[in-house]
């Protein structure tokens, strides 16, 4: 697919695209967002890419194949988990530690810790498996000649 | 060479020892037990004793094992399969043990599947041929089937009594009960076709696939009794009965004709030798069946004799065959010079099975004739039958390959390893029957006493004096050598029954490639490829459920009509007009597009709803499904979809969403618990510093369940990729 249009605006939208996913990502906590519809924004995103300049130029921009993505994404989760487990003795169990609780009893500090990788895994793990999907698709249906 | 082949036999040796050296406790009429918790909770226990009928059982596994280890580390010793085939016989070796030791039930059953287990895989043992496999599946078929069956029974039994014991089984009883026939029916198509009782006989000569030895042990001393041994366990429990005796007798007999008839017709010793394990086989059915103690007393006799001496046969046609190389019995005659020990083998466990005194054959023949002299004629006259056919056989494997003309020039040495055990088998059923008080109130009657239930008290002896048995076994002697005459012609005659009507083998074949028609059928019409079908199959169904559900129960509609705004109004008019397109167009790409209209619809509704977080993931996945949907499309071919799959599919959409939406309207009927939700509101930002409940319980309170779904996530990555590269892949140029 060779538009003119399409691919311009695609190298404005799909930076912006990306910085959004994470935005939303990161707010996903206190505001509507988090790291399942993050992730699928992301997706978004590179699927722009693969549309407007070809399948080979969106798995360049990603960089690392979409399964090991998902791989690490899914591993991140784990991984929070038994943070939470080592740490607090249960599994998944939030661990804060940057937070600082005030003598006054209001929390200070940066909300940072084993649920940001737990959302950050949930984010990989769909851009990842979306990439996957689409990317093979693409190939098997054999639309892109490039 | 090393002599470490001998190993499993030497183990196998020891253990006989351990077991005989409990015989003086045994004798003593005392009764060992061991158990250990299994499984508590279902009162599941590994609980063994051993009681005479186990120790003799025990003694004839290791026993006759030791001999045919040996056998079978010189019968295969170029072999480089030869640790395979000892580690299964191992393996078969201690699930039989078990099997006759366990007083738990579901330990017994273990067991019992174990050696089918290893049966089947004995039985294929030359995995390369056809013929091996496929017997070696019907054996595990037709066995397997059989145990599902005694399975039931077993449960059915633990269900009345509370108890998985045996022993609490036998105490019991359940001949009164009302599920009597049924578990009777249970337990007797587990035993029956283990042991290859007629209507399942047919499995056992298609068994001698296997290489001799294991023919000899499992085919014929061991496994195959498992059967008759769970009849003589149980009999106390289950026997007794007109249903019993009938049903008994009746296979039984049938087996022992058929058994002895077509053993007959057989040229290869081996196939005779295992249709004359049939003909026993048959015969200690129907002396379990009779039922009185002389019945009992001479199928446990039976059992000692039948072992001894047909372990010693099966192994001198194995000899045969080592020596000579052939085992066809018109082929192979005069070779006794040659072969002295195969003969002298041969001739003992001939001598045996034709009854010959002092041999211990003569003592279990007399008996049968007193046991079925006792209860009626034609059952006299059937065991006369196969007695006289046993006869002849016993002539044509110890006579024919050994007199007359020589056949071969010469025949091949033997190892010790081959000939050691099957003459210490002879020997010892010479030594039984000339002695038979080493065994009758040491032994037998320790067993009968367990058989029964009540105490007992037995003698043997060789001569009774002229009684009616004695006439009996004259006879058989006498018609059994005319008749070897007519071997020839009996044989002719049989072939020629048998091609004019078959097998039951061709019977079960016949069955077995009808389910495979069945079954190949019914794939190629649910599973035909076509996406449509299946999510017509998966709606209609999922339809067919909702509304069985929604109709088992008045339907409870809303009391209050519901208030609609008007821009429920144009949010509900939007999904109407997209779903209107994509029923109406031809066009596939507008359908999908459309779609997004109802999906964006939905989303909306969402937001009205305040859930921004579903009604954006909402929204992001039906953007991507079209995008998806759309690549794929570009491959489908462009068919216009017929009329009649429209109005079926219509049909199906109509009413599994007013389903839906009837069940929707039903559940807002019942009170809603609030409880989860206040909990999440109160502790969403003091326990998890998170003010966006959804994705607080995403990530923190459930956050379980998420790691559960984002691995189904890559799961279904990985399988869709794996479906997707599967297809052959258009090559770009």
């Amino acid at each position: 697919m060779n538009s003119l249009v399409l691919s311009t605006i695609t190298r404005i939208l799909a930076p912006l695209l990306l910085v959004f996913s994470v935005f939303i990502l990161l707010r996903g906590h206190n505001d509507p967002g988090g790291g399942f519809i993050g992730g699928l924004i992301a997706a978004i995103a590179f699927i722009l890419i693969s549309k407007a300049e070809g399948r080979r130029q969106a798995m360049v921009a990603l960089r690392v194949r979409p399964l090991s993505i998902a791989g690490t994404g899914l591993l991140m989760a784990i991984v929070a988990g038994f943070w939470g487990l080592i740490a607090k003795g249960a599994f998944l169990k939030g661990i804060w530690p940057l937070i600082v609780y005030n003598a006054d009893g209001s929390k200070g500090g940066l909300p940072i810790g084993s649920i940001l990788l737990f959302d950050l895994g949930v984010f990989l793990v769909v851009i990842g498996g979306v990439c996957g999907i689409f990317f093979n698709l693409e190939k098997a249906v054999g639309e892109d000649t490039d | 060479m090393s002599l470490l082949r001998f190993l499993p036999a030497v183990l196998s040796a020891l253990l006989f020892v351990a077991f005989a050296n409990q015989y003086p406790v045994i004798a003593r009429g005392d009764v060992l037990t061991v158990a250990w918790d299994w499984l508590p909770t279902l009162g599941v226990e590994l609980a063994f004793r051993l009681d005479g009928l186990s120790l003799l059982f025990a003694l004839l596994i290791t026993g006759i094992g030791a001999v045919i280890l040996s056998y079978a580390a010189d019968y295969f010793k170029t072999d480089p399969r030869r640790d395979r085939l000892q580690i299964l016989l191992g393996l078969f070796a201690l699930s039989m043990l078990g099997l006759v030791l366990s007083d738990d039930a579901i330990s017994l059953f273990l067991f019992w599947e174990g050696t089918t287990l290893t049966s089947f895989l004995l039985v294929g043992f030359d995995h390369h041929r056809d013929v091996a496999r496929r017997n070696a599946v019907q054996a595990l078929i037709i066995t397997g089937l059989g145990g599902l069956a005694l399975l039931i029974g077993l449960i059915t039994m633990h269900q009345i009594t509370g108890s998985w014991r045996m022993s609490d089984w036998n105490a019991a009883g359940f001949t009164d009960h009302a599920a009597y026939p049924m578990i009777l029916l249970a337990v007797l198509i587990g035993c029956f076709t283990k042991s290859a009782q007629f209507p399942f006989h047919y499995w056992l000569p298609n068994a001698m696939a296997a290489p001799t030895p294991v023919s000899a042990y499992l085919h014929s001393a061991t496994m195959v009794k498992a059967g008759i041994y769970l009849l003589l366990r149980l009999n106390p429990a289950l026997g007794g009965t007109e249903l019993w005796t009938m049903a008994l007798v009746t296979c039984g007999g049938i087996t022992m004709i058929l058994g002895s008839l077509w053993a007959l017709r057989q040229t290869d010793l081996k196939l005779m030798m295992a249709y004359t394990t049939l003909m026993a086989l048959g015969a200690l059915t129907l002396l379990i069946g009779l039922g009185s103690d002389k019945a009992l007393m001479a199928a446990i006799v039976f059992i000692l004799v039948h072992a001894l001496y047909k372990a010693a046969l099966f192994l001198s046609v194995g000899m045969m065959d080592k020596q000579v190389g052939t085992r066809d019995l018109r082929h192979i005659h005069g070779m006794g010079k040659s072969m002295p020990l195969a003969w002298a083998c041969a001739a003992l466990g001939a001598l045996s099975m034709a009854g010959i005194p002092p041999l211990i054959g003569f003592l279990g023949k007399e008996l049968i004739y007193t046991a079925t002299l006792g209860h009626s004629l034609w059952v006299s006259g059937v065991a006369l039958a196969a007695n006289v056919m046993m006869v002849m056989t016993a002539i044509a494997v110890a006579w024919g390959p050994f007199v007359g003309r020589a056949s071969h020039a010469q025949a091949k040495p033997m190892s010790v390893g081959l000939w050691w055990g099957t003459l210490v088998m002879g020997l010892l059923a010479l030594i039984l029957g000339s002695l038979p008080s080493l065994i009758d109130s040491s032994l037998v009657q320790p067993i009968l006493a367990a058989v029964t239930g009540r105490e007992q008290s037995v003698y043997l002896s060789l001569w009774h004096g002229i009684n009616g048995p004695l006439v009996l076994s004259v006879a058989t002697y006498a018609l059994g050598f005319v008749l070897y005459r007519f071997m020839p012609r009996i044989r002719a005659t049989l072939s020629d029954i048998e091609a004019r009507y078959g097998e039951m083998d061709n019977l079960y074949q016949w069955k077995l490639d009808s389910l495979h028609r069945v079954a190949g059928a019914t794939t190629r019409s649910l599973q035909n490829g076509r996406m449509t079908f299946y999510l017509r199959v998966t709606f209609g169904m999922l339809s067919l459920i909702l509304w069985a559900a929604l109709l088992d129960s008045p339907i409870r509609w809303p009391e209050q009509g519901l208030a609609l705004t008007w821009i429920d109004l144009i949010v509900g008019l939007l999904a109407v007009v997209g779903t209107w397109i994509v029923v109406r167009t031809e066009s596939r790409l507008i359908a999908i597009s459309a779609l997004g209209i109802v999906g964006a619809a939905v989303s909306i509704v969402f937001v009205m709803f305040g859930a921004i977080d579903v009604a954006m993931t909402q929204l992001l996945v039906d953007t991507l499904m079209v995008i998806f949907i759309a690549v794929a499309l570009v491959r489908l071919p462009r068919v216009k979809l017929s009329r009649l799959t429209n109005r079926v599919a219509g049909f199906i959409a109509i009413t599994l969403g007013a389903g839906v939406s009837v069940a929707m309207l039903a559940v807002l009927q019942v009170p809603m618990h609030l409880e989860l939700t206040e909990f999440f509101g109160q502790n969403s930002l003091t326990e998890a510093l998170g003010r966006n409940v959804v994705n607080v319980i995403l990530v923190d309170f459930r956050a379980m369940d998420t790691l559960g779904e984002i691995a189904v996530v890559v799961i279904a990555a990985l399988a869709a990729i794996a479906a997707l590269k599967s297809k052959p892949e258009h090559k770009s140029v």
